[in-house]
């Protein structure tokens, strides 16, 4: 495993590398295997379908890419980190900066307004009446 | 974060409400009998540290008022080293005062009445103090000499070398109050008294503010004798003062050796009596009440156990938001904080009106429930102590939550 830190300096055109990323779960006495050595790259500025029958590995694909569980062995890099080398906080603190999720049932905090639902991840740090001020821009 | 907090439990007003109130109740009962002990322990320290000295009475005498002694001890008591001044004295428990059977009056309040009334029945039970003179005069300590009203405030004066034999006496403003003029005004300086059915002229009005002390008349030894038909070579206890540089609990115990069918006792044996069993009260209660917060930091940690069950998939969402597990455990103890915190206010809001309803009923026996800024700032922390603890493990179960906790349940 590499240095999980993205390097400094100008942006790479390969925002997500994806290199033989193997994951298998373990049913009982038998492993199964959900994916089995995927590779692949997505280009900065492009958007990507994955597209595949029920129980294909979707799914845990999305989960490695959210930095939300780790392959049973292969590399991610997205944005010039190391997903796969990086600890609990590590991957905790680049989902905060880096990753957006759209649940298929929003999941919205009831609790809070349309503008504290979009900076949920910047409560923690503190809100700044910029982030507000950009949090409102974006909605 | 403390405003999420906030929120969290701003938007289940039920929720909080009942768990402010499981932790309230404990909170108003630690502050209403820590008041009490610590006014009842001013009330006792006020009134003993008065009397210095030492209390000579009969060995079986449960109280001065009780025992018998002869007038002869006072040369054997003053022939111990140590002693500064020996003051015979005579205490009964008051005759009939303005035609009113203390004892009887007491008993019938006690059998027919309700509540306070009955209490206050036996509070007013009047001593009847007999001093001799000039020995009282001499000491330096003397509860009612010291309390006798500034005379601007119509104290009149204490008794007198020149009220030996003389139907004089000196007697609280509680007692001038409770037996007022035919008209209704309290009794003042000049005015007469009835004891025993004899008339008695008010010479002094006095005021200790004590319970114990603010109930007793004093008159001159011989008046009291006669009164209260009293053999001349009879007292009820001698009041030793010591030398000044004398240590008191060997001059009680050199008192006892000296004089027999004695015991004596001093105020400090008092004081020290009445710190141990105030003591054991205050650890007594700090038992209850820590029962009480257990029952309250339980309710405590099931409302926001359940909160965290609840909110299963809010965790997850958090989580995968980019909040760590410290960031969770930091909002739902912040949470059971804020819960303990709100216990703490209304607590002492309910404790402070309940004390002040309290000791306006309470004035009339002199006694003050105490409520001090350091006991409510100590109650509050203990609260908050309390509900962040009971909130460690919801906290921590919710901070167990991962990412995938939320995929999964938004799945199911």
């Amino acid at each position: 495993m590499g240095d999980p830190s993205p390097p400094s300096g100008r942006e790479e055109p390969v925002v997500i590398r994806v290199s033989d990323v193997r994951k298998a779960f373990r049913s009982g006495a038998e492993e199964v295997e959900a994916l089995r050595g995927v590779s692949f790259e997505v280009q900065r500025g492009t958007g990507l379908f994955i597209v595949g029958p029920s129980g294909s590995g979707k799914s845990t694909l999305l989960y490695l890419l959210g930095a939300l569980d780790n392959p049973t062995s292969g590399t991610i890099v997205i944005d010039g980190a190391n997903i796969t080398a990086m600890d609990e906080v590590q991957g905790d603190v680049f989902r905060r900066g880096k990753i957006g999720f759209v649940f298929q049932q929003f999941n919205l905090i009831p609790n809070l307004s349309a503008v504290d639902n979009v900076l949920l991840p910047y409560i923690p740090t503190g809100l700044t009446p910029e982030c507000r001020a950009k949090a409102a821009e974006l909605l | 974060m403390w405003r999420f907090a906030s929120l969290n439990l701003i938007t289940r007003p039920l929720r909080t409400l009942l768990a402010v109130v499981g932790l309230t109740i404990p909170i108003v009962a630690i502050l209403g009998l820590f008041s009490l002990t610590q006014g009842i322990r001013s009330l006792m320290g006020n009134t003993l540290s008065r009397m210095a000295g030492l209390i000579v009475m009969r060995a079986d005498a449960p109280a001065p008022v009780f025992s018998e002694l002869p007038a002869g001890l006072v040369d054997e008591i003053q022939k111990v080293p140590g002693v500064r001044i020996v003051a015979p004295e005579v205490w009964r428990i008051a005759p009939p005062i303005e035609g009113r059977n203390l004892l009887a009056r007491a008993a019938a309040k006690a059998l027919t009445s309700r509540g306070d009334e009955r209490f206050s029945s036996f509070a007013e039970t009047i001593m009847l103090e007999g001093e001799q003179l000039p020995e009282h005069l001499l000491l330096r300590g003397g509860a009612f000499r010291h309390s006798l009203l500034p005379p601007q405030r119509g104290g009149g004066r204490y008794l007198l070398d020149t009220d030996v034999g003389r139907p004089h006496v000196v007697i609280s403003t509680k007692i001038a109050r409770d037996y007022p003029n035919a008209d209704g005004t309290p009794k003042k300086v000049g005015d007469r008294l009835l004891i025993g059915g004899k008339p008695f002229q008010i010479v002094g009005l006095y005021q200790t503010g004590s319970l114990m002390i603010d109930e007793t008349i004093v008159m001159e030894i011989t008046t009291a004798r006669e009164l209260l038909g009293i053999d001349r070579k009879q007292v009820s206890a001698f009041y030793v003062e010591p030398d000044p540089q004398t240590d008191i609990d060997a001059l009680e115990r050199a008192i006892t050796r000296a004089v027999a069918n004695v015991q004596v006792r001093s105020m400090s044996q008092f004081n020290v009596q009445v710190g141990n069993i105030m003591g054991h009260l205050d650890l007594f209660l700090v038992l209850t009440v820590g029962l009480a917060l257990l029952v309250g930091g339980v309710g405590i940690a099931n409302t926001m156990l359940m909160s965290a069950v609840e909110r299963t998939v809010e965790f997850g969402v958090m989580r995968a938001n980019g909040w760590t597990r410290r960031n969770i455990l930091g909002l739902v103890t912040a949470e059971s904080a804020l819960l303990g915190l709100l216990s703490g206010l209304v607590g002492t809001g309910l404790a402070i009106a309940a004390i002040a309803a309290l000791n306006s009923i309470l004035v009339r026996y002199e006694l003050r429930l105490e409520l001090t800024v350091p006991l409510v700032a100590a109650r509050n922390a203990v609260a908050i102590a309390v509900a962040s603890l009971a909130g460690l493990y919801p906290a921590w179960r919710a901070s167990r939550m991962t990412p995938m906790d939320a995929i999964r349940n938004e799945a199911s």
